[in-house]
């Protein structure tokens, strides 16, 4: 058994598609509107658009029906389809998006992400340690890569964009989150190679092996899935 | 006192992302969409000013510090508490 995210990555440098502004709510162009940075506008409208695409093709619906919502904690999620569960993350040049039938979390970091957060801020000692044994040169590259796991359990466990790291404890392809009333629930996590330049983090409420569709086609059968973790 | 700490908020913000217009921030804004800030930036916001105030901030506050005049507020209140 195995929980499915379809998943798809968007590169956002390029000029935007004519109608992409068209295809977002009232309240997604009021947000968008109220972004300052032009460059910031065009990312939160192209990854809108590239979820709601998604959430098009997966669930078969018409683009023109898909309601996206934000939640008081900065999550994504679908009133009329509240069985269907979305993620979406970008850096500066790419997005990615993911729709799961279970809560699912997504994110993205470029490799060359510098000023980590301080350790203590949000690894275990566990983490740490294991980190600190690394040889120098895989040391970057684990920091960023046990980053984007995190976030994107967080996000799987709808806590948003300032969610209490460290109590999301990360085991291999597994996580652990401990809450303050020591609720533990299980989560699985499956790292996505995409280019020497990004991390791709993708977690679920789940504790079956993830099984991610990349770049699901528009409107046709699922493509093979591929993920580092899975077999 | 307040404007005092909005300074110190603000040089934490620009700290973090220099390129911002201290001027240009409103600050009943979430920083996140007016500032174009992420999660690692905000994380690195938090940390600067738990070193800068001497407080720990414990990550169940972190939702009150999303914007400048959520920080403002929450760090008159640990200071306070803490000189009493």
């Amino acid at each position: 058994v195995t929980a499915e995210i379809a998943l798809r990555i968007v590169a956002l440098d390029g000029p935007p598609a004519d109608d992409d502004g068209d295809l977002l709510d009232a309240s997604e162009r009021r947000r968008a509107h109220n972004m300052r940075s032009a460059a910031a506008r065009t990312r939160f409208v192209r990854a809108r658009v590239a979820l709601r695409r998604l959430v098009a093709d997966v669930t078969r619906v018409d683009i023109s029906t898909v309601q996206i919502e934000t939640t008081p904690l900065g999550c994504p999620w679908l009133p009329r389809q509240p069985d269907i569960h979305v993620s979406v993350s970008h850096t500066t040049d790419l997005a990615v998006v993911a729709v799961a039938n279970s809560p699912v979390g997504i994110d993205v970091e470029r490799l060359d992400r510098e000023r980590l957060p301080p350790p203590q801020a949000w690894m275990t000692a566990s983490e740490q340690q294991t980190i600190d044994a690394l040889d120098a040169t895989e040391r970057p590259r684990a920091l960023i890569r046990l980053w984007t796991t995190k976030e994107a359990a967080a996000k799987a466990l709808g806590l948003g964009l300032l969610a209490p790291l460290k109590a999301v404890r990360v085991n291999g392809d597994r996580a652990t989150y401990v809450g303050a009333d020591e609720e533990r629930v299980a989560i699985s996590l499956c790292d996505l190679d995409v280019d020497d330049f990004h991390v791709v983090s993708a977690a679920m409420i789940s504790v079956a092996p993830l099984h991610v569709i990349r770049n699901l086609p528009d409107r046709s059968p699922s493509s093979p899935a591929t993920c580092s973790t899975t077999g | 006192m307040t404007d005092d700490i909005r300074r110190l908020v603000i040089d934490a913000v620009l700290g973090v992302a220099p390129e911002v217009d201290a001027d240009a921030i409103a600050t009943d804004a979430d920083m996140q969409d007016e500032l174009d800030l992420d999660s690692m930036d905000m994380l690195n916001i938090i940390t600067a000013l738990s070193e800068q105030f001497e407080i720990d901030i414990p990550e169940r506050d972190y939702g009150r510090l999303r914007t400048v005049d959520g920080a403002v507020a929450y760090l008159i209140e640990r200071t306070g508490a803490l000189v009493q």
